[in-house]
């Protein structure tokens, strides 16, 4: 089944509604968050509150003993007439108005405290007033005002007064505090509430979560599973398609050695007739010139008469149909002859052994090396890897990229040819330079091809070698590229495994 | 060569049989050539002609259509009246794995055609001269 339409059945696609599902969720979330956040500062402001209303009370008691400490002192004064109970009085009067500001700020800000307050100011200022009169008089030496001064009750009518007033704000504040810790109480039941829904929608996402990542973990599990099918029947259609590569390869290879094998037979005969006809023709011209001398020679036999005009050309005609067919034949038995190598190699067993392609080469170029001197050419071998494949094919693509060097050389100039390689990885890669004639450009793919050349037609040869170099590297498992600029030279790069694989190896026909 | 010996060519192309017997005869061999151009009948000959007093040398091509030449030599070499007569194959494979498996199966001399004549008749020649020297064992 195709590939996407599995994928499609997975429902992948869902994701856009997951998104917006946890979108949505964290978005929740979030306001969740800011909800208790908020809640928490606004209870800060509670308590704030709660402390400041602490706080008025307690200045407020804190105002009333002062002014009490006052009058305890201005009392013990006014009695004993001792002046150390002045200390506490004159001690005292300097912070009232410090205790005044720090009530006031301290206080609730509503209307009925601060209509309270203004009443509390003027009693305050009275009261100061009157205990500061009486002291004055009695220093003053008038004691009889100053007692009749407190008699009055004014000094006491100031305080009840006061007290009664201090209270009421306390009371005020008290309710205050009453209405703040309700609310506060009010603030932290929601605050309870938002984040048990906080733990809730978390909980919840977590489990959505879960829930989704087993779902995307399923479909993944599918979709491998799906791949994974789907790999095997690749392989298992690879795997098929080689072999039927393959085979079609052996047959083809079974078919030139079949068709070359078999088209030897008639051309023996081809051959053998020819110089059967060659040898009938001899005799037939030696009998036809003794009867030619016969006939001139008035009846007498004789072997050693020589044709007429018309005869000899009649004869040399027949020789050079004949000569014409054997030339052919000689030519057709080479093609056929390379056809057959290289279906020959083909069917050949690959031994991969351990080859030092450096002594591999030199010793072919010992083999050149009465070649390369007729040529006045040098051959110089350059460091080359270590190779694990067939030492019988390396030598046959050596020995043919080195003999087409040497031959197609360019005479105006000293020949060179240089091997060099590198191993790459798990591959190996040697290059035959030479600085012969080159090759043209449209030339370089036909120059494969099985009983092609190209150039001037000048040296012998079939067309065979770097044919048979291809599908020599072919079967090594490597590739051969060429470079050339014409009356330059020519570069042929072999790439090969560095370890020729047994299954390479394997023999492919049994033929 | 003993002219009692009677030379058996089993040689599928008419032309490769005209060609080698004139060559045989060329080199003055004068023993009798019976051609068998397939397998069934050559090895019917063969049969018959096996257990008698008769001498044979025989001449294989390795082509045939019927069978291989490999499957006759198989044949003659377990053959308990045959398998002392020589057999020269002689055909145009000059494939090493088909040489050896004749000289395994026990063919005597193993010839390819070459398909230039000259080669080809003066290796015909040279086995006809062969032929001449070379002892054919009596049956017993």
């Amino acid at each position: 089944m195709d590939l996407s339409a599995h994928i499609r059945r997975l429902k992948l696609n869902r994701l856009p509604q997951t998104t917006v599902f946890f979108t949505g969720a964290f978005a929740l979330l979030i306001v969740v968050v800011l909800a208790s956040i908020t809640l928490l500062e606004q209870n800060q402001t509670q308590r704030d509150q709660i402390v400041r209303a602490h706080d008025a009370q307690a200045k407020l008691d804190r105002l009333l003993v002062f002014i009490r400490r006052m009058e305890s002192g201005q009392r013990g004064f006014l009695i004993t007439g001792n002046t150390e109970f002045l200390d506490i009085y004159n001690e005292t009067l300097p912070l009232v108005p410090e205790m005044l500001l720090e009530v006031r700020r301290s206080l609730w800000e509503t209307e009925r405290q601060r209509a309270l307050w203004s009443e509390v100011l003027p009693l305050v200022d009275g009261k100061l007033a009157e205990m500061a009169e009486t002291i004055r008089l009695y220093r003053a030496g008038q004691r009889e005002e100053a007692y009749n001064l407190i008699r009055s009750e004014a000094g006491l009518r100031y305080m009840d007064r006061l007290r009664a007033l201090v209270q009421r704000m306390k009371d005020n504040e008290a309710e205050r505090l009453e209405a703040q810790y309700a609310q506060s109480r009010t603030q932290e039941r929601w605050l309870l509430g938002v984040n048990v829904v906080a733990v809730l929608l978390i909980l919840a996402l977590a489990f959505a979560s879960m829930v989704i990542i087993r779902r995307a973990n399923d479909a993944m599990a599918k979709a491998q599973a799906v791949l994974k099918d789907a790999n095997t029947e690749l392989e298992a259609a690879v795997a098929a398609r080689t072999a039927e590569l393959r085979q079609a390869n052996e047959e083809i290879q079974k078919f030139a050695y079949i068709v070359s094998h078999d088209l030897r037979s008639p051309l023996v005969n081809i051959m053998g007739f020819t110089s059967e006809l060659e040898m009938l023709k001899q005799t037939l011209m030696e009998r036809l010139a003794a009867l030619q001398g016969q006939h001139k020679n008035g009846g007498a036999a004789s072997m050693s008469g020589a044709l007429s005009a018309e005869d000899q050309t009649l004869a040399d005609d027949f020789e050079e149909a004949l000569a014409f067919i054997k030339a052919s034949i000689t030519r057709m038995d080479r093609l056929i002859n390379a056809v057959l190598t290289i279906s020959r190699e083909g069917n050949r067993t690959l031994r991969p052994e351990e080859i030092d392609l450096g002594s591999l080469v030199a010793s072919l170029s010992q083999a050149v090396a009465h070649q390369a001197q007729a040529a006045g050419a040098q051959v110089d071998i350059r460091p080359l890897p270590v190779i694990v494949s067939d030492r019988l094919a390396l030598e046959q693509v050596f020995a043919n990229l080195l003999d087409n060097a040497l031959k197609y050389l360019r005479p105006d100039a000293a020949g060179r040819v240089s091997v060099s390689g590198s191993a790459e990885g798990n591959r190996v890669v040697i290059a035959v330079e030479d600085n012969g004639r080159g090759i043209e450009a449209k030339d370089l793919d036909r120059i494969f091809e099985l009983f092609r050349r190209a150039g001037p037609q000048d040296k012998p040869g079939e067309g065979m070698g770097l044919a048979h170099v291809r599908a020599l590297v072919r079967r090594l498992g490597g590739v051969i590229n060429v470079k050339s600029t014409p009356g330059e030279g020519t570069t042929f790069t072999i790439t090969l495994p560095r370890m020729l694989s047994q299954a390479q190896g394997q023999k492919r026909t049994a033929a | 060569m003993n002219n009692q010996v009677t030379i058996v060519m089993v040689e599928d192309d008419d032309g490769h049989a005209r060609l080698i017997e004139k060559n045989i005869v060329r080199a003055g061999v004068k023993n009798p050539i019976v051609h068998f151009a397939n397998g069934s009948t050559a090895l019917k000959y063969l049969a018959e002609n096996g257990d008698q007093a008769r001498r044979l040398l025989i001449l294989l091509d390795l082509n045939l259509p019927d069978m291989t030449g490999t499957d006759i030599l198989q044949w003659l070499k377990n053959h308990e009246g045959l398998k002392v007569a020589p057999v020269i194959v002689l055909t145009t494979t000059d494939d090493r794995r088909e040489i050896e498996r004749c000289y395994e199966l026990g063919c005597n001399v193993y010839m390819t055609k070459p398909v230039e004549y000259e080669q080809f008749a003066n290796a015909i020649r040279q086995l006809g001269l062969f032929f001449s020297v070379i002892q054919v064992p009596e049956r017993s």
